[in-house]
């Protein structure tokens, strides 16, 4: 029972995590290119910025969120296996295991991809950081939701205990033994 | 598969890691050169309305072949990335293949030796021209010096420019040469791909193409760029990375090829001091799918005459005015690397357009001609194509295939 309820609240929290990091970095990384075009060109307006950030969401999101995915199938077993040791900071160690991994996947990309940089935004060093803090923000999101999943799922199957020995100790009614599928 | 089950867990999901990584990086990038080699056939067109052409294969494993030129013996010259020169008798028979003597060549990505170019005034001087990249992995750029050529072999040396300022990673060089009537030198540049906001600033080099007399010397009647700090030798600028320059006799223009990064690559018409937008305008987005600018037009910056959308990345220019293909009178053709093929390009007189506008137009295009593509050509050779050149007296035209075994073929009429 202890089991089950842990995988699977790890499992449904790491989809929105890796979309919310995914979604974050897009922003971040239309932001900086958009800082850039304004350096030397005329300012940009707010609707040429949401329109810019919306059509980067739609074309880059899906494979920055891909790479975020990739990063943390890597980094989040690690920050669980260091949790097991340590016993505590789970939250801290999702966070930092989801920033480091996407600087180590923005080195690797930049090494293997035929162009000096991939993404534009981890040019500079400000930059890189900016993008990695959405693997940081990924990796948190990923430490509280999974608690938040674990909790109202141990909760549902206390439900589920509590009744089917509530209705042990009630002899004339039946036992209810298709309702407690636990395991 | 049987190898990553002797590696333990851990390290195979790294090494799947790396691959579905390195998968994910390949897959967002299109025009970037990859070498693939294939078996070199003779091949014949068949095309009715088009002149028949021959393909003959002169010479093979040249080394990521970038530039021809043609001797007055009609011997030829060929430039080798890898920064060899191959001197090349007519039928193709290699005669001797050397490295030229260049202290600090940098070859690596799309680094390495670039162009060969005879000055006008060869008959005479014998002078010609080298262009490559000169520096190290972390401070290199596109350096042009002058050599004197014996028949043989190339001496004195003398590096007449030096594109800055030195920056880091290998691509964007830019790299070709043409010479306008009036014997200036132009090279052409790139913007070094991660300085890409650099071609738009006239206090370096970057994304611009250069004039200067053959010596060195700044021309006194280079356009003066509103910055006071500005290159002097700057001639454009606001390009990404120009492969290609030729000069139109009967337009008195100068005209580029550049790539674009996915989509729009460019013919340009070059005007002494204009700006080419690079990359405040671009018809193409960044490798990753994401937006370089949200402009594809501004007041002041020059459009093209023609765009490419998808890339076909071009890496050369000639406009053709031999004998060989006199219905190819005044064509621009631009060998294509992604594209495996040769673009030709005719002008069209712009029926609407007054023949003689006292205005000229915002964007900058010419309001007279438009150009218009008409075929693409070897597609049959399925080979990236670096660059074309027209033979001066015979007007036959030479090829060179992009790969490390790339080859020089000879195109000539049936």
């Amino acid at each position: 029972m202890k089991h089950t309820s842990h995988r699977l609240s790890y499992l449904l929290a790491f989809l929105p995590a890796v979309i919310i990091a995914g979604i974050l970095g897009s922003v971040l990384q239309t932001q900086f290119n958009i800082l850039a075009i304004g350096a030397i060109g005329p300012a940009i307006d707010l609707q040429t910025r949401l329109d810019t950030t919306w059509y980067d969401l739609l074309h880059f999101g899906p494979l920055f969120t891909a790479m975020v995915a990739v990063a943390f199938i890597v980094a989040l077993p690690v920050a669980h296996l260091i949790v097991r040791i340590q016993r505590r900071q789970f939250i801290a160690w999702c966070a930092v295991a989801g920033a480091v991994s996407l600087w180590a996947t923005f080195l690797i990309a930049n090494h293997f991809a035929p162009m000096p940089t991939l993404i534009a935004a981890t040019r500079t060093t400000v930059g890189t950081l900016f993008m990695t803090s959405s693997g940081l923000v990924g990796g948190f999101v990923y430490a509280v939701l999974s608690r938040h999943f674990r909790k109202r799922l141990i909760r549902k199957l206390r439900a589920q205990h509590h009744q089917r020995i509530q209705g042990n100790t009630t002899s004339a009614k039946p036992t209810k033994t298709d309702s407690e599928r636990t395991s | 598969m049987k190898a990553l089950a002797i590696i333990s867990g851990a390290n195979a999901r790294l090494l799947s890691v790396g691959a579905t990584l390195l998968f994910l990086a390949c897959a967002s990038m299109s025009a970037v050169a990859q070498d693939e080699a294939t078996p070199q056939i003779e091949a014949e067109a068949n095309d009715a309305a088009e002149p028949a052409y021959h393909l003959t294969t002169l010479h093979e494993n040249l080394s990521f072949p970038w530039s021809l030129a043609v001797l007055p013996d009609n011997s030829l010259l060929v430039t080798e990335r890898s920064g060899t020169l191959a001197h090349l008798a007519e039928d193709g028979e290699l005669l001797s293949r050397f490295e030229p003597p260049i202290d600090d060549i940098w070859v690596d990505g799309q680094a390495g030796l670039f162009e060969v170019a005879l000055s006008p005034n060869f008959r005479n001087n014998q002078h010609l021209f080298l262009s490559y990249a000169c520096g190290t992995a972390n401070a290199n750029n596109t350096c042009l010096a002058k050599f004197t050529w014996n028949g043989e072999t190339l001496s004195d040396g003398q590096v007449i420019f030096r594109a800055l300022p030195a920056k880091r990673g290998s691509a964007h060089y830019g790299g070709r040469i043409a010479f306008m009537p009036d014997n200036t030198l132009l090279l052409t540049l790139g913007d070094g791909f991660d300085y890409r906001e650099d071609a738009q600033r006239v206090s370096n080099h970057l994304g611009a193409v250069v004039r200067i007399e053959q010596d060195g010397r700044i021309p006194t009647d280079n356009p003066i760029l509103t910055s006071r700090e500005s290159k002097a030798e700057i001639f454009t600028y606001g390009h990404r990375n120009v492969q290609g320059i030729a000069w139109h006799p009967e337009q008195q223009r100068m005209f580029i090829s550049e790539h674009g990064p996915r989509g729009g690559d460019e013919i340009n018409r070059l005007r002494s001091g204009a700006n080419y937008g690079w990359p405040l305008i671009t018809a193409g987005v960044d490798y990753t799918g994401a937006l370089i600018t949200p402009y594809q037009q501004l007041p002041g910056l020059t459009d093209p005459e023609f765009n490419w959308t998808p890339s076909i990345a071009p890496a050369g220019l000639a406009i053709y005015y031999g004998n060989m293909f006199s219905e190819w009178h005044g064509d621009l053709l631009v060998p294509a690397l992604a594209g495996k093929h040769v673009a030709r390009l005719r002008f069209y007189r712009n029926e609407q357009a007054p023949a003689a506008s006292p205005v000229a137009p915002s964007n900058g295009r010419s309001n007279s001609y438009n150009l218009q593509q008409e075929e693409r050509l070897f597609t049959e050779l399925n080979q990236r194509i670096r660059d074309i050149r027209v033979h001066p007296r015979t007007g036959a035209l030479y090829l060179l295939t992009d790969s490390a075994n790339g080859t020089l073929i000879k195109v000539t009429r049936n």
